[in-house]
C-alpha cells in the first residue's frame, strides 16, 4: 500500500510540471502586456515604464521567464536598474517554494493569502452541494431503480435532467427574485410574513460586526446557492445510482442471493447498494476539488466569496499572479483528490490488488 | 491686480448655495439609534485603506470617510470652497505673482483621539508622496522628486511656516493646477510617523492597515474580503450635521453582479442604490419601484468614440526631443475633417440617447458638460444622412454605383492627395471597438455600424477585450474609432492640455490617442489657462472660441452625458442628494431598519 | 458472435458495454428497439430535429416565412411585445426583430455545439487510439498531457481563454474542442488496448492491412456506441458552456447573437420585456434537456447489462 502511494505521488511531478507549464504559456500568449496595464496612467513615464518592465522580467526569453517563476532568482544576479547589467541578487522565491510573487491588483498582497481568504466560503458551500448532492441524488437513484421504469421513475428522471439543464445564472438569479421580492410580497397580504426576503438575497454572513458567526447561525445564507448548485450533481448521483443498482441487483451473485432465499429488502441493501456506492467514492475526490474552482458562476450570482469568484475578479483586471497561484493550486488539490480516490477506491474494492 | 479670485466665486456661489444648505434637519433619535445604512459596490474589494498608496474607486470610497480634505469641494456647487465640513482650509489667497498660494488652515478640528489636526499632518503626507519611495499615482503632481529627478507637476513646493498655515509655490501662474493640491490626503503625521517614519516603503507591505486614527463621520474599520467592509459611527466628529452622527453603522456589502444588486435593493436589503443605467427606466415606470424615492441628475461623465487622425499604420509621437511639432501622416479615412463631420451627420444620437439610453443622456458636442460654466447648448451635431453623403462626395469619396449601401470609393481622397496616390479606389473601411462586456457599449458599437454603412462606410464592429486589446491600440495609436467613457473629476475645468496637446501625443502613453493638433487650439487654451485673476467670465470668453474649433474640428465624436440616477429606501429621513454628491449628508440620515433574515 | 461476458472491473471506464469484439448487430439492433419504446427519449428526438430544421432553415424562414431579418435596427421601436405587428416575438433593446435573432442565434449555439462535440470527439478518438495502439511512449506523453489537462480545473482554464482570445463563434469551437477532448481519449485508449490483442485484430494484422487500417476500421468502430453516449451530454454541456460564458462577459460578442448572449443581454430589461429573457432561457433550457434526455436513454440502451 505504502508503495502504490508512493508511486502515484512520484507520477504526480510529471503533471505537476506540465501543470505549471500550460497555465505559464497560457498567460504568455496573452496579447498586451502586463506593463502597459499596469501603467495606463498618464503620469507614468517611459522610463519608469522600462524600468518596471525589466523588473518583472518580461523582456527576458521564455525559458529564463519561466524559470524565474518556477525556481526563483534569489541564487542569480538580476538587472534591476534597467542597465542592461546585472546588478542585484533577485528576490523570488518561486512558485515551488510557494512565493507566487504580489497580486497587481491589491499591490502587497500575495496570491496565497488572497486565496486562502477565501478558501473558506468556497469549502462550506462545497460541502454543502456535496452533502445534499450526494445524499438526494442516492436516495432518488435508489428510488428510482426500485421502481424501475413506474411513475416515480420516470418523473425522478425527467425533473432531474430538467434542474441541470437550466443555465444556472438564470436559474440563480430568478431563485433570488422568487425568495426575495415575489413571494414574499404575495404572501404579506395572506398575513404570512412582512414583506422581506425569506431567504437572503445573496452574500454569506449577515451583514453585522464582528466577524462571521458560525455556520450553524447563517445556514440560511447556504440554501440557496447549495439548492442551485445541487441540481446537477442531484441528476448526475441519481442517473449513476440507478444504472449501477440496476446493473448490480441483475448480476449473478445478487440472484445466488436470492437463491440462497435472502429477503429483497436484505439483499437490496446488503448487496446491491453496497456494490452500486462503491464506484461513487472514486468520483467524491475529483468532484470535491473540482467544485472548487468551478463555481465561479454559483459564487458571482450569489456574491459567495470563494476562489471562484477571486479568480474571476483576478481575470477581469488582468492580475496575472493570482491568476497563475489560483490555477497551480487549484490542480495541485485536484491531483490530490484523484489520488486520495484513488486510494479510497482501492481500500474499498477489494476486488483491487496492488 | 488682487488675485482672490477663487475664494470670491467661491463666496459667490457659497451665498447662491445657502437656501440649499440652511435646509431643514430632521431630529433623529440620537447619536447612533438611526439606523445601520447599507450600500452596495460592485467593484471588488477595496485594495488599500492607505490614501496615501490608493489608486481605486473601491479604495477611495471607504478611507474617503476617515481622512480630511486639505481643501473642501462643496457638494452643492462641485467647487473648491472654504470652511466645508469634513476639509481642513479656513481661506486661501494668492501673491501677486499668482504662483504662491497661502492656505490657512481651520484650528477647531482634530483627530478623534484629541490630536489636533495640522500643517504637519498635510506635510507629511506630502513628503511621503514626493519620496519616491512609496507607489503613489499622485507624485505627478510635483515638478522633482526630492530625489531631484523630474515628476513633470507644477508643484514646486510645499512648506508649512506654522501649524496652520500651508504655502504652495507653482511653477507657472495657471488657473488649472490649484486642484492638485487637493491630491494628498493628510494623515495622522503623529500615528503615521510611529509606523511608517523609519521606512516610508513598509506601506506597501500592509496596504490593508486598519487605521486607528481617524477624522470624519465613521472610523473602525472592519474588512471581509470578498464580503464587506463595515465602519461604526464616530461621535468624535466636530463637523457633523446633526452634532452627532445617527447613523450606528455604514456597512458597504460586496455585490458581483449588477442585476442582482439592483433585486437586492428592492428586496429591502441595501439602504441606498446608484441604479445601473438599463435598470433606471424600470424605477421610473414600473409602478411597483414607484415606492422608491429617487434622484436623477447629469453626471459628470460623457461618452464618445475617440477617433485617430493619423496613420494607424505609422504612429508617431507630436513632438521631437526639441519640443517642435512633428507633422503626421492623415489617417487615411478619418484624417480629413469632412470625413468625421460626415459621421457626425450620420449617426442619429438623440435616437441612441432614447433608444439605448431611455433617454438618460444630454446630447453634446464637446467635451464639456452641461453641468460646466462653458457648456453651449446651441453646439448640436444635426442628423442628416443626406449632407453627411454630399460631404463624403466633396471628401473625394466617391458613391460609385449609386447604392448607399455598398462602401464609398475614394476618387482623391486625402490621403491619395497628400500621401499616396495608389490608395485610390479604396474602400472607405473604418475598424469600430468598444470594450466587451458593456451591454451599452456594445449596443451603441451595432447602431454606429448600422448608421455609418448606411451612408457608404465599410464599419466593421467588434467588441474587443479591454486589457489586452482595447488598451494596447488605442494608447499605442493604432486604432480608428474606439468608444470610451471619460468621467471628469471635481472641479469639473475645460482646459484641453491633458488629452489635446502635442505634448500627451506619444504612441504607447499619453491620452492625446487621436494626435489631434490645432496650433490656434492650444494657443487659445495657453492663454486661458493664465488669465490674469482666473475669473471665469474671462475664461469661458475665451473657452467660446475653443468650443467652436472643436465643433468645426470634431477631434472626437462625443455623444452625451449620462443621466445617473440613485434610489433609496422609503422612509429614509435626511436624505439630501446633490448631483455633486448623493451621500454628504449620510451623518444625519434615519434608516428604518433593513431587511436582513 | 459471442455474448459479452457480465463482469469485467475497470475501475474508470465502467460503463463499458463493448468488451473488445466487433459490435455485434445484436447491440445496436437491441438498443435501437430499447430505443423505440422510451418515450422520453423519443419526445426529445422529435423536439431537437425540429430545432435543428428550424436553425437550419433560419435564413428561409426569417427572410422568406416572416420577412424580417436580424440585423435592422429601429431604435425609436424597440422592446416591442410579443405579436406585435410586423414583429412575432416583439423587438429587443435595438429594435431588431427578436424571431429573427432567435433563429439566427440557435443557428450559432447549436452550431457550437455540433461542432464542438465533434471536433472534441475526433481528436479524443484519433489520440486515444494513437496512445492506446503505439503505447510506450507515445502513450506516456499523450497520457502526460491528458493528466495535465484533466488536472487544471476546466472553467477556470476556459475563462482564462476566452478573456484571451475574444472568441468569435468559431474559435470558441476550437477552444471547446482543445479542452474537451481529454475523457474521450482515456476512454478510447483503454479500449483500443484491450482490443489491439484479440483475434480478429491480430489476424488483420497477419494479412497485411497497414496500422491506420486496423486502427480506424477495426478498432475505432468497436468503441463507437461508447462515445455516441458521450456526444449527446456534451453537445448539452457546451451550449450551457457558451451562455455561461456570455453571463461571466467571456461569450460570443455581439452583434453575432447566440442564446446564450440574448439571454444574458435581455436579465437588464426582464421587467420591462420578459418575453426577451424567457424566449432564450426557455429554447437554452429544452435543447439541453432534450440532449441531456437522449444521452440518458442511450446509455441505458446501450447497457447490456440492464436487462430488459
Amino acid at each position: 500500500m505504502q508503495r502504490y502511494i508512493a508511486r502515484r505521488l512520484l507520477q504526480a511531478i510529471p503533471t505537476l510540471f506540465g501543470i505549471t507549464l500550460v497555465s505559464y504559456i497560457v498567460i504568455l500568449l496573452a496579447p498586451g502586456d502586463p506593463v502597459s496595464l499596469l501603467t495606463f496612467d498618464p503620469t507614468i513615464r517611459q522610463d519608469e515604464r522600462e524600468r518596471l518592465a525589466i523588473q518583472l522580467g518580461v523582456n527576458d526569453p521564455f525559458p529564463i521567464q519561466y524559470l524565474r517563476w518556477l525556481i526563483g532568482d534569489d541564487w542569480m544576479m538580476v538587472d534591476t536598474n534597467a542597465d542592461g547589467q546585472a546588478d542585484a541578487w533577485g528576490d523570488n522565491y518561486g512558485i515551488l517554494r510557494l512565493d507566487f510573487g504580489t497580486s497587481f491588483k491589491f499591490r502587497g498582497s500575495s496570491p496565497l493569502k488572497l486565496i486562502s481568504e477565501r478558501l473558506a466560503a468556497s469549502i462550506e458551500l462545497n460541502i454543502a452541494v456535496l452533502l445534499i448532492g450526494t445524499s438526494t441524488g442516492i436516495l432518488i437513484g435508489i428510488l428510482a431503480a426500485a421502481y424501475r421504469g413506474r411513475f416515480f421513475d420516470r418523473f425522478s428522471r425527467i425533473f432531474a435532467v430538467l434542474g441541470d439543464a437550466m443555465p444556472v445564472f438564470w436559474l440563480g438569479l430568478l431563485a433570488i427574485i422568487f425568495f426575495g421580492i415575489i413571494l414574499p410580497r404575495w404572501l404579506e397580504p395572506q398575513g404570512i410574513g412582512d414583506g422581506r426576503p425569506l431567504l437572503p438575497m445573496g452574500g454569506r454572513c449577515p451583514p453585522v460586526r464582528g466577524g462571521c458567526p458560525p455556520i450553524y447561525a447563517r445556514l440560511h445564507y447556504l440554501i440557496l446557492p447549495a439548492l442551485v448548485s445541487s441540481l446537477g450533481p442531484i441528476a448526475g448521483w441519481s442517473r449513476f445510482v440507478r444504472a449501477s443498482m440496476l446493473e448490480t441487483i441483475n448480476s449473478d451473485y445478487i440472484r445466488t442471493a436470492h437463491a440462497k432465499g435472502l429477503s429483497k429488502r436484505g439483499v437490496w441493501i446488503r448487496h446491491g447498494l453496497r456494490n452500486a456506492v462503491i464506484p461513487l467514492a472514486v468520483f467524491l475526490g475529483p468532484l470535491m476539488f473540482s467544485l472548487l474552482g468551478g463555481a465561479v458562476i454559483i459564487e458571482r450570482v450569489f456574491t459567495w466569496p470563494g476562489v471562484g469568484l477571486l479568480l474571476f475578479d483576478a481575470v477581469v483586471s488582468y492580475d496575472y499572479p493570482v491568476i497563475m497561484a489560483s490555477v497551480v493550486i487549484f490542480s495541485v488539490l485536484a491531483i490530490l483528490g484523484y489520488l486520495a480516490a484513488d486510494i479510497l477506491y482501492a481500500l474499498l474494492d477489494p476486488r483491487v490488488r496492488f | 491686480m488682487s488675485q482672490k479670485c477663487l475664494s470670491i466665486t467661491a463666496l459667490v456661489l457659497l451665498l447662491l448655495a445657502l437656501p440649499i444648505a440652511a435646509q431643514e434637519w430632521e431630529e433623529g433619535p440620537g447619536p447612533g439609534l438611526g439606523g445601520i445604512v447599507i450600500q452596495s459596490n460592485t467593484g471588488g474589494d477595496p485594495a488599500t485603506f492607505n490614501p496615501l498608496i490608493s489608486s481605486d474607486a473601491d479604495s477611495s470610497n471607504i478611507w474617503g470617510w476617515l481622512y480630511p480634505a486639505i481643501i473642501g469641494v462643496s457638494p452643492f456647487t462641485g467647487l473648491e470652497e472654504p470652511n466645508l465640513d469634513g476639509a481642513m482650509a479656513a481661506s486661501w489667497s494668492y501673491d501677486e505673482t499668482g504662483t504662491v498660494l497661502t492656505v490657512n488652515l481651520r484650528q477647531d478640528i482634530a483627530w478623534n483621539d484629541g490630536t489636533p489636526i495640522t500643517s504637519a499632518d498635510y506635510m507629511w503626507a506630502v513628503e511621503a508622496t514626493r519620496s519616491g519611495q512609496i507607489d503613489s499615482p499622485r507624485a505627478g503632481i510635483f515638478q522633482t522628486m526630492d530625489d531631484g529627478t523630474p515628476a513633470g507637476g507644477k508643484i514646486v513646493s510645499i512648506e508649512a511656516p506654522d501649524d496652520y498655515t500651508v504655502v504652495v509655490t507653482f511653477s507657472e501662474a495657471d488657473c488649472i493646477s490649484f486642484s492638485d493640491v487637493n491630491d494628498v490626503t493628510p494623515v495622522p503625521a503623529h500615528i503615521f510617523s510611529q509606523l511608517y517614519g523609519e521606512d516610508l516603503s513598509a506601506m506597501m507591505d500592509d496596504p490593508r492597515h486598519i487605521p486607528t486614527v481617524s477624522f470624519g463621520a465613521f472610523k473602525d474599520i472592519e474588512f471581509a474580503a470578498g464580503e464587506r467592509v463595515s465602519l461604526l459611527a464616530d461621535q468624535a466628529y466636530p463637523d457633523s450635521t446633526l452634532g452627532y452622527v445617527s447613523p450606528s453603522e455604514l456597512v458597504t456589502l460586496q455585490v458581483a453582479d449588477e442585476n442582482v444588486a439592483t433585486e437586492r435593493f428592492i428586496g429591502g436589503e441595501f439602504s441606498i442604490l446608484a441604479v445601473p443605467s438599463p435598470r433606471q427606466n424600470d424605477f421610473k415606470t414600473d409602478p411597483e419601484l414607484l415606492e422608491f424615492p429617487r434622484f436623477e441628475f447629469t453626471g459628470n461623465g460623457f461618452t464618445f468614440f475617440g477617433m485617430n487622425h493619423a496613420n494607424p499604420d505609422n504612429p508617431q509621437p507630436g513632438i521631437d526631443e526639441d519640443g517642435n511639432v512633428i507633422p503626421q501622416e492623415p489617417h487615411p479615412v478619418l484624417g480629413d475633417k469632412l470625413v468625421r463631420q460626415a459621421i457626425s451627420h450620420a449617426v442619429d444620437i438623440d435616437a441612441l440617447i432614447e433608444g439605448i439610453r431611455d433617454g438618460n443622456g444630454v446630447k453634446v458636442a464637446t467635451h464639456t458638460i452641461p453641468t460646466s460654466w462653458v457648456f453651449n447648448p446651441e453646439l448640436q451635431y444635426e442628423y442628416n444622412p443626406e449632407l453627411a453623403m454630399e460631404k463624403l462626395t466633396q471628401a473625394g469619396w466617391i458613391d460609385h454605383d449609386d447604392d448607399p449601401d455598398t462602401p464609398r470609393i475614394c476618387e482623391d481622397c486625402l490621403f491619395a492627395r497628400e500621401v499616396d496616390a495608389e490608395y485610390n479606389g479604396s474602400e472607405m473601411t473604418i475598424d469600430l471597438h468598444v470594450p466587451a462586456g458593456s451591454d451599452i457599449g456594445e449596443q451603441m458599437g451595432v447602431f454606429f455600424q448600422a448608421e455609418m454603412n448606411k451612408v457608404g462606410f465599410n464599419a466593421i464592429f467588434e467588441a474587443i477585450d479591454w486589457g489586452s486589446a482595447f488598451i494596447p491600440e488605442l494608447v499605442g495609436q493604432t486604432f480608428d474609432m474606439n468608444m470610451l467613457g471619460w468621467s471628469l473629476g471635481l472641479p469639473v475645468d475645460p482646459d484641453i492640455s491633458a488629452f489635446y496637446y502635442p505634448e500627451v501625443d506619444v504612441p504607447g502613453s499619453g491620452f492625446n490617442f487621436g494626435s489631434y493638433y490645432s496650433a490656434e487650439l492650444i494657443e487659445l487654451n495657453d492663454q486661458a489657462r493664465v488669465v490674469p485673476g482666473c475669473a471665469t467670465e474671462d475664461r469661458a470668453a475665451i473657452y467660446e472660441r475653443v468650443q467652436e474649433i472643436l465643433f468645426e474640428d470634431m477631434p472626437y465624436f462625443y455623444m452625451y452625458v449620462s443621466e445617473s440616477m440613485t434610489a433609496i429606501q422609503p422612509g429614509i429621513a435626511n436624505w439630501n442628494p446633490t448631483p455633486f454628491s448623493r451621500t454628504y449628508s449620510i451623518d444625519a440620515w434615519i434608516s428604518p431598519e433593513l431587511a436582513t433574515p | 458472435m459471442s455474448k459479452s461476458k457480465l463482469f469485467e472491473v475497470r475501475p474508470f471506464s465502467k460503463r463499458g458495454s463493448s468488451d473488445g469484439f466487433r459490435p455485434s448487430l445484436n447491440l445496436w439492433q437491441k438498443a435501437l428497439r430499447r430505443i423505440r419504446h422510451d418515450r422520453p427519449t423519443m419526445v426529445a428526438f422529435t423536439i431537437l430535429g425540429m430545432f435543428a430544421v428550424i436553425a437550419f432553415m433560419a435564413p428561409f424562414l426569417s427572410d422568406v416565412v416572416f420577412q424580417v431579418d436580424p440585423v435592422t435596427q429601429d431604435l425609436r421601436n424597440n422592446y416591442q411585445p410579443l405579436f406585435s405587428p410586423g414583429h412575432v416575438l416583439g423587438t429587443d433593446e435595438l429594435g431588431r426583430d427578436h424571431l429573427s435573432r432567435l433563429l439566427y442565434g440557435g443557428q450559432i449555439s447549436l452550431g457550437i455545439a455540433i461542432l464542438g462535440a465533434f471536433l472534441s470527439l475526433g481528436i479524443g478518438i484519433a489520440v486515444g487510439v494513437f496512445a492506446g495502439y503505439y503505447g510506450g511512449v507515445v502513450d506516456d506523453l499523450i497520457m502526460w498531457l491528458v493528466t495535465t489537462l484533466n488536472s487544471i480545473p476546466g472553467l477556470p482554464l476556459l475563462i482564462i481563454i476566452t478573456a484571451i482570445l475574444s472568441p468569435s463563434p468559431l474559435t470558441l469551437v476550437f477552444i471547446f474542442a482543445v479542452l474537451g477532448w481529454t475523457g474521450t481519449t482515456r476512454l478510447v485508449r483503454a479500449e483500443t488496448y484491450s482490443i489491439k490483442e484479440r483475434e480478429f485484430v491480430v489476424s488483420a494484422r497477419a494479412i497485411g492491412a497497414s496500422n491506420l487500417r486496423i486502427m480506424f476500421v477495426h478498432i475505432v468502430p468497436n468503441v463507437f456506441s461508447l462515445l455516441i453516449i458521450s456526444l449527446s451530454q456534451a453537445m448539452g454541456g457546451l451550449i450551457l458552456a457558451e451562455s455561461a460564458l456570455s453571463f461571466l462577459g467571456f461569450g460570443v460578442r455581439p452583434p453575432t447573437a447566440t442564446w446564450g448572449n440574448m439571454l444574458n443581454g435581455a436579465l437588464d430589461y426582464a421587467r420591462r420585456a420578459p418575453h426577451l429573457v424567457f424566449l432564450p432561457g426557455l429554447l437554452i433550457t429544452v435543447t439541453v434537456f432534450c440532449l441531456y434526455l437522449i444521452g440518458d436513454g442511450l446509455r441505458d440502451a446501450f447497457d447490456p447489462k440492464i436487462a430488459d
